[in-house]
């Protein structure tokens, strides 16, 4: 319910698009919001619902009437308290009824894998070519069941101008690329988790310079990267 | 007479230009690996002493996970490079010189 952004009754693809597009500071689907119009009070219910009828429970108001019974002094009455998109409830009420799936997403370390450490890492390379700069990221061959991959890489606007981006995997798993004012969201999604990068993938950007400089160093930086397994597992691999 | 020439000559020679010596300022070097941790500015140049002409590169990295970097043929003894800031964290990260014998020189760098 939660999960629900756009209050159209159903949780979807739209919602998770705005739910990120809000993390990374594109738009906010919240802007015009105020508080009292992303939290929720639950008079009752909350801990009930199921993956099916969740929609029809949805307060209406964000205010709540109770008329004290006048013959008894010392009352209680329980509310649950959520807000909207905070989908893992750090800051709303858990349901009680939330199954362990749902619960919390893991990390799994590298580390635990037992591969060596090459394997454990995605590598970076950084290359200025005839005045271009370059920057490649490779996924080696791996046993993860990686199906979803994001690869945030800002760039100087200044100094630097975006041309295209090459995306090469063995399988076909999809790549998408959304070019920003300053920065690139490059990455794969299996949209069903049927297809996985265990054969490793690897993504470049190339950039024009707009003058030749000696120096690179900080022109481009790779500031949040996310890999995620089919479980929903994120997946911690280094960049080296 | 005498004397008056003498008087004379005193005033020429004395107003004489002066010959000034001129000093070339020595070059400034930012050593950054020399600090333990230095505040850098967009562009801000930094200089470190190499002592191998092989492939080298700085590396900028966040809790061992590299951010960005720069491969290079240095010169040898001290080389300047420049430090782009507006694509990186605004974060205490780490700048590291590595050739082909792993780390040789290591600091910290803040970015505001």
């Amino acid at each position: 319910m939660l999960g629900d952004v756009n209050e159209d009754g159903s949780f979807n693809f739209v919602d998770t698009q705005l739910m990120l597009q809000h993390i990374y500071g594109d738009t906010d689907p919240f802007a015009d919001k105020t508080f009292s119009d992303v939290v929720k009070i639950f008079n009752s219910g909350y801990d009930d619902w199921s993956t099916t009828n969740w929609s029809n429970g949805i307060p209406s108001s964000t205010s709540d009437s109770y008329t004290p019974n006048s013959t008894t002094l010392e009352q209680s009455k329980t509310y649950q308290v959520a807000f909207m998109g905070d989908v893992n409830f750090s800051h709303s009420h858990e349901p009680s009824n939330l199954t362990t799936a749902a619960q919390s997403m893991s990390v799994r370390y590298s580390s635990a894998k037992g591969s060596s450490s090459e394997e454990d890492s995605i590598g970076m390379e950084i290359n200025k070519i005839d005045g271009h700069l370059q920057i490649v990221l490779t996924i080696p061959s791996n046993n993860y069941n990686i199906v979803g991959t994001q690869f945030k890489v800002y760039y100087d606007s200044d100094k630097l101008e975006y041309l295209e981006a090459e995306y090469v995997s063995p399988t076909e798993i999809d790549g998408y690329v959304t070019v920003r004012d300053r920065y690139i969201n490059i990455g794969s999604l299996s949209q069903d988790g049927s297809v996985n990068a265990n054969q490793g993938i690897t993504y470049a950007l190339h950039f024009k310079m707009n003058t030749d400089l000696d120096s690179t160093l900080g022109l481009l930086g790779l500031k949040f990267y996310e890999l995620v397994d089919g479980d929903g597992n994120k997946v911690n691999l280094k960049i080296k | 007479m005498k004397k008056y020439l003498m008087f004379v000559m005193l005033i020429v020679f004395s107003c004489q230009p002066e010959e000034l010596m001129e000093v070339q300022p020595l070059p400034q070097y930012e050593m950054i690996f020399e600090e333990s941790e230095s505040s850098v500015t967009d562009g801000q140049e930094f200089s470190f002493e190499i002592v191998s002409e092989e492939e080298h590169q700085l590396v900028i990295s966040k809790d061992g996970s590299v951010i960005s970097k720069e491969s290079f043929l240095p010169t040898l003894d001290i080389n300047t490079k420049k430090i782009y800031t507006k694509s990186l964290p605004t974060d205490l990260l780490q700048l590291e010189l590595i050739n082909s014998n792993g780390v040789i020189k290591s600091t910290f760098i803040q970015i505001y």
